[in-house]
């Protein structure tokens, strides 16, 4: 369970989100909202790179109390995934694999899953759009996340993409009841997998469960 | 089958590398006359069997010939052009072992060739050991890459595909190997520009002095001017860590394991400046006071890092930072506290990075 107790984000003077206490049950959320509204900050912040006011918890762990515990709970790809450019995919995934230990074998399978074997020697420099939302998207999925954030994940993905990421969506969900997930996206999430997802309304800062 | 082989493998072998053989050749026997060459040889040779290093040397420089060997029999049989050897397996295993070990005997022969010599001259010195021991090198050399080719044979491609899959996975990628390939990729003439500039300095001063003219000061305050262009090192790291790899803060990854990584990052970008001080001691320079020069130089570098870790800084007020340090840094110099000034900025930069790593935005601010 995710909870929000007096958490807000402000730029400067600016406040941009106001969460008095929310509560939010495992299961699949679209955050909702126009430009600017506050959607890519939201995720930011659950996902500890932007601090917050306030508290933020999840699965009872506080990320200002349990910064690293939480951190591991934590997937997380960004909407324009940006990567050094001197780095490779297979450097990514070494790098995140020392830190998040997966289970054997599951870096090799999300390779062949999402597509990315070909272009993993190559560097960050020479990818498209494309091809680093995938790598992104892989690296949310490494390890046992309890929560998995995707901000635009359609965006840019091919179609074979978009097919291999529904699919490990709906795995995690039917194999591991844990894991929830948290989609922002523009995009209408019309695949069979976005079935019954609940929608989070992000308006002039305030956040309301639909 | 053999004049398969022969043509897939050791012709193509020696046609690829005829090159490096004419090189060898030339190093090995276009340095000395025709007429001295017996003598030489015979030379080299003793100096083998009477000093052990040369000969594990030499001995190494034979099983890199064979990696390179095998490699390029891997290479073949992992090719298209190559898949037909994979019928050998259908032979007796003992059979295929037999002509792949005949064929890795002629590719060797370069080398087995020059060993027969070294096992003739040991038997006519009575250097049987030596002798022994280099035919069974030979022999476990060959044998163990017949084998490796026989497991090939059954497996074409697939041990590439795994070695990649592995590769993958094995090389370490630490978060301080990141920033140092930044700086030497994408910052590689500006690293270079102020590691001479520093180390130049540094050396160039410390040879003035002299145990009679034995005064530290000016070398203080100029080699502050040279940690001055590695603190625009690591305003460059911090625009790519805020611009590029923000990710990295999501990850599970504890405060002083972080700071460990930037604590390695900031040594090694120093180093070359500890191996002068550390060469120059103990003359021109005692070693407490090298010791004293590397632990500020270190403080310093660490102090503005972090500072721009927790704080957003624009240029101007990088600026202002290092005016207000290097203010610092002269009066203590001035005044004879090195030491402290070092212990207090190590101090103010740890709290600082404890206290405001999660709490700053600067992470976003590219």
């Amino acid at each position: 369970m995710l909870q929000f107790t007096e958490a807000e984000k402000s730029y400067g003077s600016k406040k941009v989100l106001e969460i008095a206490s929310l509560e939010m049950p495992w299961g699949m959320y679209w955050l909702q909202g126009p430009n600017g509204s506050g959607k890519t900050t939201l995720l930011r912040m659950l996902a500890g790179i932007l601090p917050s006011r306030g508290y933020i918890r999840l699965q009872g762990l506080s990320l200002k109390d349990h910064p690293v515990a939480y951190r591991r709970l934590i997937g997380w790809a960004e909407a324009e995934p940006l990567y050094p450019d001197f780095l490779t995919g297979a450097d990514l995934l070494a790098f995140y694999s020392d830190i998040i230990q997966p289970p054997v074998g599951q870096v090799d399978d999300l390779i062949a899953r999402l597509g990315v074997a070909s272009w993993l020697d190559s560097k960050a420099a020479s990818w498209s759009a494309g091809m680093s939302k995938k790598i992104s998207l892989l690296l949310a999925f490494i390890g046992r996340p309890a929560l998995i954030m995707l901000d635009e994940p359609l965006v840019t993905l091919d179609q074979p993409g978009i097919a291999a990421l529904c699919d490990l969506i709906d795995e995690r969900r039917s194999t591991q009841e844990s894991t929830g997930f948290i989609l922002s996206s523009h995009q209408p999430l019309s695949h069979a997998v976005f079935q019954g997802i609940q929608i989070v309304k992000i308006s002039d800062g305030l956040i309301s469960l639909i | 089958m053999w004049l398969a082989l022969n043509k897939t493998l050791i012709r193509s072998f020696y046609l690829q590398h005829a090159g490096f053989f004419l090189f060898l050749f030339i190093v090995f026997f276009g340095i000395v006359a025709p007429s001295q060459q017996l003598a030489y040889h015979y030379a080299l040779i003793r100096g083998m069997l009477e000093a052990p290093v040369f000969l594990i040397l030499v001995a190494f420089a034979w099983l890199l010939y064979a990696v390179k060997v095998s490699q390029f029999v891997f290479r073949v049989i992992d090719s298209p052009e190559g898949l037909f050897l994979c019928h050998l397996r259908r032979f007796e295993p003992g059979q295929c072992y037999l002509v792949l070990l005949r064929v890795q005997h002629v590719l060797f022969l370069p080398v087995s060739g020059y060993a027969l010599a070294v096992v003739g001259v040991a038997l006519y010195r009575g250097a049987w050991v030596v002798a022994v021991i280099v035919v069974s090198y030979l022999g476990l050399i060959c044998g163990v890459a017949a084998m490796l080719y026989y497991r090939r044979l059954g497996y074409p491609g697939v041990f590439r595909e795994r070695a990649r899959s592995v590769s993958r996975r094995r090389p370490h990628v630490r978060y301080w190997g990141i920033l140092v390939r930044f700086l030497i990729q994408d910052n590689r003439w500006f690293l270079v520009g102020i590691k001479l500039f520093s180390c130049g300095l540094l050396y160039l001063l410390l040879r003035q002095q002299t145990p009679e003219d034995y005064d530290l000061r000016a070398v203080y305050f100029t080699y502050c001017v040279a940690l001055f262009g590695h603190g625009i090192l690591l305003f460059r790291c911090r625009r790519l860590e805020s611009g590029r790899m923000m990710w990295y803060r999501a990850l599970p990854v504890a405060l002083w394991k972080r700071l460990g990584q930037y604590v390695l990052f900031w040594l090694l970008l120093l180093a070359p400046e500890m191996l002068i001080l550390g060469w120059m001691t103990p003359n021109p320079i005692r070693f407490i006071d090298a010791l004293e020069l590397g632990i500020t130089g270190n403080s310093l570098l660490i102090l503005v890092s972090c500072c721009q870790m927790v704080i957003p800084l624009r240029v101007s007020d990088f600026l202002k930072l290092w005016l207000v340090l290097f203010g610092i840094w002269y009066g203590c110099v001035l005044g004879g506290s090195v030491i402290a000034m070092s212990g207090f900025f190590v101090g103010v930069a740890v709290a600082l990075f404890f206290g405001g790593y999660y709490r700053s935005t600067t992470c976003c601010s590219g």
